[in-house]
C-alpha cells in the first residue's frame, strides 16, 4: 500500500487500470467458457458481483480475527459459502440462466480475482474500500463479459441479447460462439486494451 | 500454545457458520428447485404423451417409465427417459410411445450440451426458417417396429422408422437414435418381464376407425381374430388367457347410425366398458347418450353398463339400474337413443357371443 487512493480511484482501477481480465488477465476460464452470448457474460459478471462484494465485506470485517496461517483456508470458505448461496438462489429464480451457466458458477470459487481480492486488498483494508475495491474489480469484469459476450454473439449469431441486430441476409460466423471463438475474440480485446495504454502512456 | 488453539478456533468456527448459513438456505431454495424440475418434467411428459390426464411414474431396473392414462383410466401412452452419451455432452431424452411401443408419438430433448450452432439442433434449430425444432418434429408418430436409423440427401421414409441427419452434427443426430434405441429396447424387455403392466384393460377406443379396427395401432398383448366374418379383438393376461374381448356393435338410433365399441369378459357374461365410437343423434338430446349435461356426472348412462351382468341373455330398461340383474335405466328426453343402444347391444352381444364361443381354435 504505497499510496493511498480515493475512493472514486478504488473504484475506477478496477474499471481500466486493474481491470482483472483486460489487464490482469485473471479469471480468464470462466470469461472464455460463459461468454458465447450478451446474457451468459453479463449473468456470470452478475453471480462475480455478488461473490466477490459479499466475501470482500466478511473478510475485512473480520481481518484482524484471521490468523494468517489460516487465512486462505478461510477465505475459501466464505468464498465457497457466497457461491453456493449464488448457485442455489439462481436454480430457485432464474433457472434458465442456471442452466445456460452451467458448472462455470460453482467454479466461482477458485476464480483467482476473488481470491486475488481477498489475498491483496481486503485482508489488509477497512470494509469501506474492500467493498469499493470489489465493487469496481467485479463490474470492470462484468463489462468486459458483456462486451466479449456481445461481440461474439452478434459475430456468431446476428443478435445482442437476443435482439437481432444484423440484416436477416447476414451469414453468422459459427466458429465465434464456439471455443475458438473465445480466444480470437479476448486476444484482440487484449491486444486493443494494450495499444490503448500504450498511446496513453506516451 | 494459545496461537494454535486461535487458528483451530477460527477455521472451525468459520466453517460452523458457513454450515448453518448454507443449510438454512436449502431449506428455502429446495423445494423451488424440485419444483422447477418438477414442472419442467411434467410439461415434457403431457407433450409426449397427449391426451393422457394422468401419468403415473414407475421405476424398474433403474428405468423411469410413465403410463398416460385418459379420463377413463384406459392407458393412452407410455413414456421412458433415455439417457446416454451424445457428441461432447450427456444426452437426456424424454420419448412418448403408444401403449404397445410401437410408434412414437413424440419426443423431447430435457437435456444437452451439444456444439452450440450445430449439435444443439437435436433440440432447436434457429437457422430453420420453417420449424425450428424440425430434428425432434421428425420423431412424431415415427414407426419404431424396427430399430431406428438415421439417412443422409435423401427423404426418410418414417414407416420404416428413418429421420433425417443433421448437416454437420451427424455424431448427436446418430447419438440421438443410438440412446433412443437403447432405451426402447430396455423398456421391451421391461414391459415383457412385467406384462401386467403392458395390458390395456379393454381396448382403447383408438385402436378402431370407420373401417372396423386399425392392425397398426393394436395394442401390446392384443391379438385380432376374425371368425363367422366377426372381428373381435383380444386382450391377453400374463398366463396368455384371454381376459376381455372387444368388438364393435352398430345400428340404427334416433336419427343416426350409431357404432358402439363393446369390452366384455370372455365368457360373454359381462359388460367391461362401452364406447361410442360415431354418432349423430340430435344435438342436446340423442347425445346425452355420450355427454348429459344436466347431470353432474354427464357420463352417467354409458356407466351403468360397466360391469352390467347379462348372463341372463338381455339388457333390460327399469325404473332403477341394477348392475345385477342387466337392469339400466333410460335418460328422459332420449328415451329412443337410449332403447336403441340397448336393442343394439343386445342383438349383437347375441351374435358375437355365438360366433366366438363356437369358433374353431387351432
Amino acid at each position: 500500500m504505497a499510496t493511498k487512493k480515493s475512493y472514486a480511484g478504488e473504484f475506477l482501477k478496477g474499471l481500466w487500470d486493474e481491470n482483472p481480465v483486460l489487464r490482469m488477465q485473471l479469471g480468464l476460464c470462466p470469461t472464455l467458457a460463459v461468454t458465447n452470448s450478451a446474457i451468459n457474460g453479463f449473468s456470470m459478471g452478475l453471480a462475480v458481483i455478488f461473490t466477490l462484494v459479499m466475501s470482500s465485506t466478511i473478510i475485512s470485517l473480520a481481518r484482524n480475527i484471521i490468523p494468517k496461517e489460516v487465512r486462505i483456508p478461510t477465505f475459501i470458505i466464505v468464498i465457497a459459502t457466497f457461491v453456493t448461496i449464488a448457485d442455489k438462489m439462481l436454480a430457485a429464480y432464474f433457472p434458465d440462466i442456471s442452466k445456460a451457466l452451467g458448472p462455470f458458477v460453482p467454479l466461482i470459487v477458485v476464480n483467482c480475482i476473488i481470491m486475488g481480492r481477498q489475498e491483496a486488498f481486503a485482508s489488509k483494508n477497512p470494509v469501506g474500500r474492500a467493498i469499493i475495491d470489489a465493487l469496481g474489480m467485479s463490474i470492470g469484469f462484468t463489462i468486459t463479459l458483456t462486451i466479449l459476450g456481445s461481440i461474439r454473439e452478434l459475430l456468431g449469431v446476428g443478435t445482442i441479447f437476443a435482439v437481432q441486430i444484423m440484416p436477416s441476409s447476414f451469414e453468422p460466423w459459427m466458429v465465434m460462439v464456439l471455443q475458438p471463438g473465445a480466444f480470437l475474440t479476448l486476444g484482440l480485446m487484449i491486444g486493443v486494451a494494450n495499444w490503448i495504454n500504450a498511446r496513453r502512456t506516451k | 500454545m494459545t496461537k494454535s488453539y486461535r487458528l483451530i478456533l477460527v477455521l472451525t468456527a468459520t466453517a460452523i457458520l458457513s454450515g448453518l448459513l448454507l443449510s438454512f438456505l436449502n431449506i428455502h431454495t429446495l423445494p423451488l428447485i424440485e419444483a422447477y424440475q418438477k414442472q419442467v418434467l411434467n410439461d415434457a411428459l403431457s407433450g409426449v404423451l397427449p391426451g393422457s390426464v394422468k401419468i403415473e411414474e414407475k421405476i424398474f431396473d433403474n428405468q423411469q417409465l410413465y403410463f398416460g392414462y385418459n379420463q377413463k383410466q384406459q392407458l393412452q401412452g407410455i413414456a421412458f427417459l433415455a439417457e446416454g452419451n451424445g457428441f461432447q455432452s450427456k444426452l437426456r431424452i424424454l420419448v412418448g410411445m403408444d401403449p404397445g411401443l410401437s410408434t412414437i408419438t413424440k419426443i423431447k430433448i430435457l437435456e444437452q450440451k451439444e456444439t452450440p450452432g450445430l449439435g444443439t439442433k437435436i433440440e432447436s434449430d434457429p437457422s430453420s426458417k420453417t420449424d425450428v425444432e424440425w430434428f425432434p418434429n421428425q420423431f412424431d408418430k415415427l414407426n419404431a417396429g424396427k430399430s431406428l436409423s438415421y439417412v443422409k440427401n435423401q427423404k426418410p421414409d418414417k414407416s420404416a422408422g428413418e429421420i433425417m441427419a443433421i448437416t454437420g452434427a451427424t455424431i448427436s443426430s446418430k447419438a440421438v437414435i443410438d440412446i433412443i434405441n437403447a432405451a426402447l429396447q430396455n423398456t421391451r424387455k421391461i414391459l415383457s418381464n412385467h406384462t401386467d403392466l403392458s395390458i390395456a384393460e379393454c381396448t382403447d377406443d383408438a385402436v378402431f376407425n370407420e373401417e372396423g379396427f386399425d392392425p397398426q395401432l393394436l395394442p401390446r398383448g392384443a391379438e385380432m381374430i376374425k371368425t363367422d366374418n366377426k372381428i373381435f379383438l383380444l386382450n391377453k393376461d400374463r398366463q396368455g388367457a384371454v381376459s376381455d374381448v372387444s368388438f364393435i356393435a352398430s345400428g340404427e338410433g334416433f336419427q343416426s347410425t350409431l357404432k358402439i365399441v363393446v369390452c366384455m369378459n370372455s365368457d360373454f357374461t359381462r359388460i367391461k366398458s362401452l364406447e361410442i365410437l360415431e354418432q349423430d343423434e340430435t344435438p342436446g338430446w340423442g347425445t346425452r347418450v355420450i355427454s348429459d349435461t344436466t347431470r353432474t356426472d354427464e357420463q352417467w348412462f354409458l356407466k351403468q353398463f360397466q360391469n352390467l351382468n347379462v348372463a341372463t341373455g338381455t339388457i333390460r330398461v327399469g325404473a332403477t339400474a341394477n348392475r345385477q340383474d342387466g337392469i339400466v335405466q333410460t335418460i328422459s328426453g332420449a328415451t329412443i337413443s337410449s332403447e336403441a343402444i340397448i336393442n343394439i347391444l343386445n342383438v349383437a352381444i347375441k351374435e358375437y357371443r355365438a360366433a366366438y364361443l363356437n369358433r374353431k381354435v387351432n
